[in-house]
C-alpha cells in the first residue's frame, strides 16, 4: 500500500469515528469491501487513534455490544480483533470488560470470542497476565475462558509463579478457577524446565485420581494430553490410563477418544491398544466418542494397529447393549477400502477366521456385491502365518458370508492358494469350483480366467483344474439341451410371470417413491417413442426448439446358479460355512 | 383328419409299432385275428393272421409286417428280408400251419408298411406277386395311405368317432407342444368316448381309446415331446380300467377276453411311453449334476422342485411297473424277457438315485403330496435291496426339512394353488408357517421310511421336530375305503379314510401299531379292482396321476415289530 492510500484510510477511519459509525463501517461491512491490505491498514490505524486517546476503541465496542441487537457482522470481525487488539494500549479491567461484553451475548447469536488477539495482548507487556489473573479472581464466573490465555501467557513470563497459582487454583476447590487452572497445567509450555513440567504432570495425574466429576476428569486428561502432544512422551497419559477408564464418563470417554488423533504422531499400537480396550465397553452409547475415534483410527490406521483397531471394532459391533454398525466409523471404512485394500484384505481374513458373527457380517457388507466398496482383494496369507487349516477355513467362511460377491471371493481363495498346497490347495481349488463357479459361470469364469494368466504356475494349475471341471459341468448342462417334458406347466409360467411382474412393478414404484430424483422434477409419460421435443420463447419472441432423447438405464446381475436349481441345499451349505467353528 | 393318421402311421418307427396298431384295427372292423404278433422271429414269415370279410368273401390274411417305407435292400435282405418272409409263408406256412377252422377259405398273403412303397421295388414286388399267385392264393400289400383309409372308415369311422370327438382328437394332436391343453382335449375326447358308449361296447371304446393314444404319442415322439401322451396314457388306462370294471367282473365271455386283451394293449402302450419318457428323455441326463434341473429352463426354484419330483415319480413308477412285469414273466418262466427287464429294472433304480444325487432338489420337498413320488421312489429302490442308499436319502430329507422350516427357507406345504406355491413362503410369521403346514402325510410317511430303515437319528429328530415345531400340524396317513374304487381312478375328488392324530415318536411303537392295525382292519385296499387283479402298480399310478398318497399298505409289511428295534422285512409288491 502507498503512503498516499495508507493516508487516505486514516481519513476513513477517522471520518467513521466521528460519524459515530467506526465500528458498524470498520468491522460490520468493511471486511469484504476493503481487500486484506486496506483493512489491515484501518485496523492499524484505529489501533493507533486509541493509543492516541483519539478515541477509546473498547469502550466503543463495550456500548455497541451493550445494545439489544447488533450487526452480525460484528460478531464476527476476527481479523480485525486479530490484528488490532494486541496493538491496544489498555489497562486490564478494560480489556477483560470489553471481551466479558462479547461473551455476554446470546448465546444464538454465535459472537466471535477475540481469543486469538487477547492471548498476544497479554503477552504483549509482562504485568498484564498477572494483573489479569488478579482481577479474574474476583470475578471468577466473568472471565472463566480468558483464565487459559492468562497462564499460557504468563507461564512464558514466569513460569514458575504462574504454575504455583495454577495448582493453587485447581486445589482451591472454587469450580469456576478449579476447571480452566486445571485445563492451564497442560496448557502451559514448560518444557524450557522439566522440574516444573513434571510438576504439572503430578498435579495433573493427581487431580485425576482424586477427582469425582467427569468433566473434571476429562479437563485433566485433556491437560495431560496437550503436554503429551508437546512433548512427545506418552509415559504420562499411558499411566493415567490405568486409572481413567473405570470413572470415565461421557466427556472423558470423548476426551481419550481425542486421544487418538491428537497424538497421532506419538501413538504407538500399545497406546492405541490401550485406549480402545478402554472405550470396548461403551459400544454406540456416546456418539461424539464415535466421530472422535472414527477420526483417529482413520488416521492410525496401520497394520501394527491393525489388530487392536479390529478388536475395538468388534466389540462396538456386537456390543450387547449399545451395538454399532461400521457406518458410524465412514472415515475408517473410506480409509481402509479406498486407500488401504491391503490392511482391509487383513481385516476381513481375521474376522472371518476368529471374529464373532456380528462383526464378521458387518465386514462383509463392505465387500462390493454385499455392500459396495471393494470387490477385488490380494491377501498375503504367508505373512498371517496361518496354518493350511486356518487358511481353507477363512476360504469356506468366505464363501459363507460373500455368496452375492463371487469376484471378492474367488480373489481371496486365489491368494490362499498362492499360500497353500498338497491337500487344503486341492481343497480350496475345489471350493472354488463348487460353489462358486458352479454358481457363477459368468463373469467370475472371465475373472479366474484373467488370474489363470498372471498367478504362478501352481497355483494357474489350481485355476486350470477348476476351468476344466467348470467346463465339464456345463457341458453337461448344455447336453441337456430343450427338453420339452421337462418345462414347467404354462400355467406354472404364466403365473411366475405374472408374479414377477407384479415384484417388479412394486419395486420401481418404491424406487420412485423413495428417488430424491423424483421428488424435484416433474415426470412426464412418453407413449410412443423414445424421442421428445418442447418449444420455449426466447427474449426476442421467436420460439426455440429443444429436444431430447431418452436411452435406457440399467444393470445386470448374475444370480447364483444353485439358487434356482438347490436354494435350501446351497442357503445350508452357506449356512455350515458361516457357523463352522475353527478348527481346533 | 386322414393326413394326419397317415402321417401317424407313417411315423411308426418299429415292426411291434405296427403290430399293436394292426390287431385293433381289424378287430374294430369286425375282423378274427388268429394269430397275434409277438416278439421275436416271424412264425415262417408271418407276423399276424386274421379272418375277415372283403367284398362279400371271408378270406384269410396272413400279414408281414414293415414299419415305415419299403426299400430295395428291404426286399432283398437275406435272411430277414421282406421277400424271404413271403418265400416262407409260401413254402412252410402254408403248407400245414392254417387253422382248421380257416381251412378252404381263400388266402391273402398281405405286405402291410406304413409308409410308401419305394419305385426301385415296385417292379419286383408286382411280378412276385403274379408269379406267386394261383388259385386261392392271391397277394396284396398296404401301405400307409390304405391303413390311414382303414382307420377312417373303420376304427375311427363316423358313427364310433362323432364329429365333436374328431375335433377334440385333432385338437389334442395338434396341440401335442403345448402338453397341458393337449391332455385337456384328450380328456374331454376320453369322456365323451365313454359317456356316449353303447352298452356293451367297452371293447371297441378302449380299443378306439388306445389308437387314439396311439397317434397322439407317434405324433408327440416327432414332435419330440413326450410330455402329453405320458400324462394322456395314465389317464387312459385309469379311465379304461374303471370303465372296464363290469365286463371284467363276469367270470367268462368273448368280451371279457377281448377286454383284457385291449386293457392289455393299453398297458403295452403306456409301458412304451413311460419307457421313451424314463429311458430316453429323463435318464440320459440324470447322471449329470444339475442337467436335469438346469433343463427345467426356469429361474423360479419351485418350478424345478415341481417337475422334478413329478419326473421322479415317474421313473419310479415306470421301474415299479417292470418289476410288476417281471414277477409275471417269471412265473411264466420266460427267461429272456425276464433279463430284459431286469436291465431295465436296473437302469431305473440307477436313475433314481442318479436323479436324487445329481439334482439336490430332490432332497427338499416343498409339497406335501410330493410324499406320493418320494413313496414310489422308495418302493422300488428298496425292492432291489438300494437300503444304503436309502437311509441317506431319509436322513438328507428329514435334516433339509427341519433346516427350511426352522429358518422359514423352504420347506412342505399343504398349498397346491400355483399362486400360494410360488410365493411360498411368503412369511416368517406364525400364522403364515401354520396354515401351511395344518396337515401333513409327508411326516408319518417319511417317520415309517426312517423306522423300515432303521434310521433311529433321523427318527429322533423328526419325531422331536413334529413335537416342538409341528404341534399344530395334522399329521395323517390315507388309507383307501369304501368309495374309493369308485373314485381313485378317475378323480382326484377326496375319497378313502384318513387315520388321523399319528403319533410320531422317537421309537416309532405307536406308529407302527396304528398302520398295522388300520392294514389289518381296512379291508379296502384289498378290495380295490386292481388289487383283486394282482395289478398293483395300477393302484399306485391312479395315487400319482390324482394326487394320493400311496397307501401304507404298500410298505406296511417292511416295517419293524412294534416292540422290536430292527427294521422289517420285505414290501409288498
Amino acid at each position: 500500500m502507498t503512503p498516499e492510500e495508507a493516508t487516505a484510510v486514516q481519513t476513513e477511519v477517522s471520518e467513521a469515528i466521528n460519524a459515530g459509525q467506526l465500528i458498524e463501517r470498520l468491522v460490520a461491512h468493511a471486511w469484504g469491501q476493503m481487500g486484506s491490505a486496506r483493512y489491515n491498514a484501518a485496523a492499524d490505524a484505529a489501533a493507533a487513534l486509541h493509543n492516541g486517546g483519539e478515541v477509546d476503541l473498547l469502550a466503543l465496542f463495550r456500548n455497541y455490544l451493550a445494545a439489544p441487537t447488533v450487526e452480525q457482522g460484528t460478531l464476527f470481525g476476527g481479523i480485525f480483533f486479530r490484528r488490532t487488539m494486541p496493538k491496544l494500549h489498555s489497562n486490564a479491567n478494560d480489556m477483560l470488560q470489553t471481551i466479558a461484553a462479547f461473551s455476554a451475548r446470546p448465546p444464538g447469536e454465535k459472537a466471535y470470542f477475540p481469543d486469538q488477539g487477547f492471548p498476544a495482548w497479554c503477552q504483549a507487556e509482562s504485568s498484564r497476565p498477572l494483573a489479569c489473573l488478579e482481577l479474574m479472581k474476583t470475578e471468577p464466573e466473568k472471565f472463566e475462558r480468558l483464565l487459559i490465555y492468562v497462564f499460557h501467557a504468563g507461564a512464558i513470563i514466569d513460569a514458575p509463579h504462574f504454575l504455583r497459582e495454577a495448582i493453587e487454583l485447581a486445589r482451591s476447590g472454587e469450580m469456576t478457577l478449579k476447571r480452566p487452572a486445571m485445563a492451564a497445567l497442560g496448557e502451559m509450555d514448560l518444557r524450557a524446565d522439566p522440574t516444573l513440567q513434571d510438576r504439572a504432570i503430578e498435579e495433573l495425574r493427581f487431580q485425576i485420581a482424586i477427582s469425582m466429576d467427569d468433566a473434571m476428569t476429562a479437563v485433566a486428561f485433556l491437560g495431560l494430553l496437550e503436554i503429551a502432544k508437546r512433548t512427545g512422551d506418552l509415559t504420562a497419559i499411558k499411566a493415567s490410563m490405568i486409572i481413567v477408564p473405570p470413572k470415565a464418563g461421557p466427556d472423558t470417554q470423548v476426551a481419550m477418544a481425542q486421544a487418538l488423533w491428537r497424538l497421532a504422531k506419538a501413538a504407538d499400537s500399545e497406546f492405541i491398544a490401550t485406549i480402545l480396550s478402554a472405550l470396548r465397553p461403551l459400544g454406540a452409547s456416546n456418539q461424539l466418542v464415535l466421530d472422535q475415534l472414527d477420526e483417529g483410527l482413520s488416521v492410525l490406521l496401520s497394520e501394527d494397529s491393525l489388530p487392536a483397531v479390529a478388536k475395538f471394532l468388534e466389540s462396538v459391533v456386537e456390543h450387547p447393549a449399545f451395538p454399532a454398525d461400521l457406518k458410524s466409523f465412514d472415515s475408517l471404512v473410506h480409509k481402509l477400502t479406498t486407500e488401504r485394500p491391503d490392511l482391509f484384505g487383513l481385516l476381513l481374513v481375521r474376522a472371518l477366521l476368529t471374529g464373532s458373527i456380528p462383526w464378521r457380517l458387518e465386514v462383509a457388507k463392505l465387500v462390493r456385491g454385499i455392500g459396495d466398496h471393494i470387490d477385488e482383494f490380494d491377501i498375503d496369507f504367508k505373512k498371517m502365518s496361518m496354518t493350511d487349516a486356518d487358511t481353507a477355513f477363512v476360504c469356506r467362511k468366505a464363501i459363507g458370508h460373500l455368496p452375492l460377491a463371487p469376484v471378492a471371493c474367488a480373489s481371496i481363495l486365489i491368494s490362499a492358494l498362492r499360500a497353500l498346497s498338497g491337500e487344503a490347495a486341492a481343497h480350496v481349488a475345489e471350493l472354488l469350483l463348487d460353489p462358486l463357479l458352479i454358481n457363477y459361470p459368468g463373469t467370475l469364469q472371465e475373472y479366474v480366467k484373467k488370474r489363470q494368466g498372471k498367478e504362478s504356475k501352481p497355483v494357474a494349475k489350481h485355476l486350470e483344474y477348476a476351468l476344466a471341471v467348470l467346463q465339464i459341468y456345463l457341458k453337461g448342462l448344455r447336453a441337456a439341451g430343450e427338453v420339452p417334458e421337462l418345462r414347467a406347466s404354462d400355467q406354472y409360467r404364466k403365473i411366475q410371470q405374472e408374479l414377477q411382474r407384479e415384484d417388479a412393478a412394486a419395486t420401481w414404484k418404491a424406487a420412485r417413491a423413495q428417488s430424491i430424483f423424483m421428488s424435484i422434477i416433474k415426470s412426464s409419460m412418453v407413449l410412443h417413442s423414445h424421442q421428445t421435443a418442447y418449444y420455449q420463447e426466447a427474449r426476442d419472441g421467436s420460439l426455440v426448439r429443444h429436444e431430447s432423447g431418452m436411452t435406457s438405464h440399467g444393470v445386470s446381475i448374475e444370480t447364483p446358479r444353485l439358487d434356482v436349481v438347490d436354494p435350501l441345499g446351497l442357503n445350508y451349505r452357506l449356512m455350515l460355512y458361516r457357523l463352522e467353528r475353527r478348527p481346533s | 383328419m386322414k393326413l394326419l393318421l397317415k402321417e401317424y402311421i407313417a411315423a411308426l418307427k418299429e415292426r411291434d409299432e405296427l403290430d399293436a396298431l394292426l390287431p385293433d384295427l381289424l378287430s374294430e372292423m369286425g375282423w378274427t385275428v388268429f394269430l397275434r404278433p409277438s416278439r421275436g422271429p416271424r412264425q415262417f414269415g408271418v407276423d399276424m393272421a386274421a379272418c375277415g370279410e372283403v367284398d362279400g368273401v371271408r378270406k384269410v390274411y396272413l400279414f408281414t409286417l414293415k414299419a415305415g417305407n419299403l426299400t430295395r435292400s428291404e426286399w432283398h435282405a437275406v435272411p430277414q428280408g421282406v421277400r424271404a418272409s413271403l418265400d416262407q409263408i409260401r413254402d412252410t406256412y402254408l403248407p400245414d400251419a392254417i387253422p382248421p377252422q380257416y381251412a378252404g377259405l381263400p388266402i391273402v398273403i398281405c405286405l402291410v408298411y406304413g409308409g410308401e412303397l419305394a419305385q426301385a421295388v415296385e417292379k419286383d414286388l408286382r411280378g412276385y406277386f403274379k408269379n406267386n399267385k394261383k388259385r386261392g392264393r392271391t397277394y396284396d400289400d398296404w401301405n400307409g395311405d390304405r391303413l390311414a383309409n382303414m382307420l377312417m372308415s373303420g376304427a375311427l369311422r363316423e358313427h364310433l368317432l362323432p364329429k365333436e370327438s374328431r375335433a377334440l382328437f385333432r385338437k389334442s394332436v395338434a396341440l401335442v407342444d403345448e402338453p397341458d391343453v393337449s391332455v385337456a382335449y384328450f380328456g374331454e375326447l376320453v369322456t365323451k368316448l365313454i359317456a356316449e358308449m353303447r352298452l356293451g361296447a367297452e371293447v371297441s371304446v378302449a380299443r378306439r381309446i388306445t389308437i387314439c393314444l396311439w397317434v397322439l404319442y407317434v405324433w408327440a415322439r416327432e414332435s419330440e415331446n413326450g410330455e402329453a401322451p405320458y400324462v394322456a396314457s395314465e389317464l387312459a388306462l385309469l379311465r379304461v380300467w374303471k370303465l372296464a370294471q363290469p365286463v371284467l367282473a363276469k367270470k367268462r365271455g368273448k368280451s371279457r377276453e377281448d377286454l383284457i386283451r385291449a386293457i392289455d394293449s393299453l398297458v403295452e402302450l403306456h409301458l412304451r411311453i413311460a419307457r421313451d419318457f424314463a429311458l430316453k428323455t429323463i435318464l440320459p441326463l440324470a447322471k449329470r449334476k444339475h442337467a436335469l434341473s438346469a433343463a427345467v429352463r426356469s429361474s423360479a426354484p419351485i418350478d424345478i422342485n415341481q417337475k422334478l419330483f413329478d419326473v421322479l415319480g415317474r421313473v419310479a413308477l415306470c421301474g415299479l411297473w417292470m418289476q410288476f412285469i417281471r414277477q409275471k414273466r417269471v412265473a411264466r418262466n420266460e427267461a429272456s424277457e425276464v433279463k430284459l427287464l431286469d436291465q431295465t429294472i436296473r437302469k431305473c433304480v440307477h436313475g433314481v438315485a442318479d436323479m436324487i444325487n445329481n439334482n439336490p432338489v430332490l432332497k427338499t420337498p416343498i409339497r406335501d403330496d410330493q410324499i406320493t413320488d418320494i413313496t414310489l421312489a422308495m418302493l422300488l429302490l428298496y425292492g432291489v435291496g438300494e437300503t444304503a442308499f436309502l437311509e441317506r436319502w431319509v436322513s438328507e430329507m428329514v435334516g433339509a426339512i427341519i433346516y427350511g422350516y426352522r429358518s422359514a427357507r423352504q420347506y412342505p406345504c399343504v398349498f397346491q394353488d400355483p399362486r400360494d406355491l410360488a410365493r411360498h413362503p411368503k412369511s416368517n410369521d406364525e400364522p403364515y408357517k401354520r396354515e401351511a403346514t395344518a396337515a401333513s402325510v409327508l411326516y408319518p410317511t417319511l417317520a415309517s421310511w426312517a423306522l423300515i430303515l432303521r434310521q433311529s437319528e433321523a427318527m429322533q429328530n423328526l419325531s422331536e421336530f413334529l413335537a416342538t415345531d409341528m404341534e399344530h400340524c395334522a399329521l395323517q396317513l390315507w388309507f383307501p375305503g369304501a368309495n374309493s374304487e369308485e373314485q381313485i381312478y378317475t378323480s382326484d375328488a377326496p375319497n378313502g379314510i384318513t387315520l388321523m392324530d399319528i403319533a410320531v415318536q422317537a421309537d416309532g411303537n405307536m406308529l407302527v401299531r396304528v398302520i398295522n392295525e388300520e392294514c389289518v382292519k381296512n379291508k379296502s385296499f384289498e378290495e380295490l379292482s386292481a388289487m383283486r387283479w394282482g395289478i398293483w402298480p395300477l393302484v399306485m399310478m391312479a395315487c400319482r396321476h390324482n394326487r394320493f398318497p400311496l397307501p401304507p399298505n404298500f410298505w406296511v409289511t417292511a416295517l419293524p415289530a412294534a416292540s422290536e428295534p430292527d427294521g422289517g422285512a420285505a414290501v409288498r409288491l
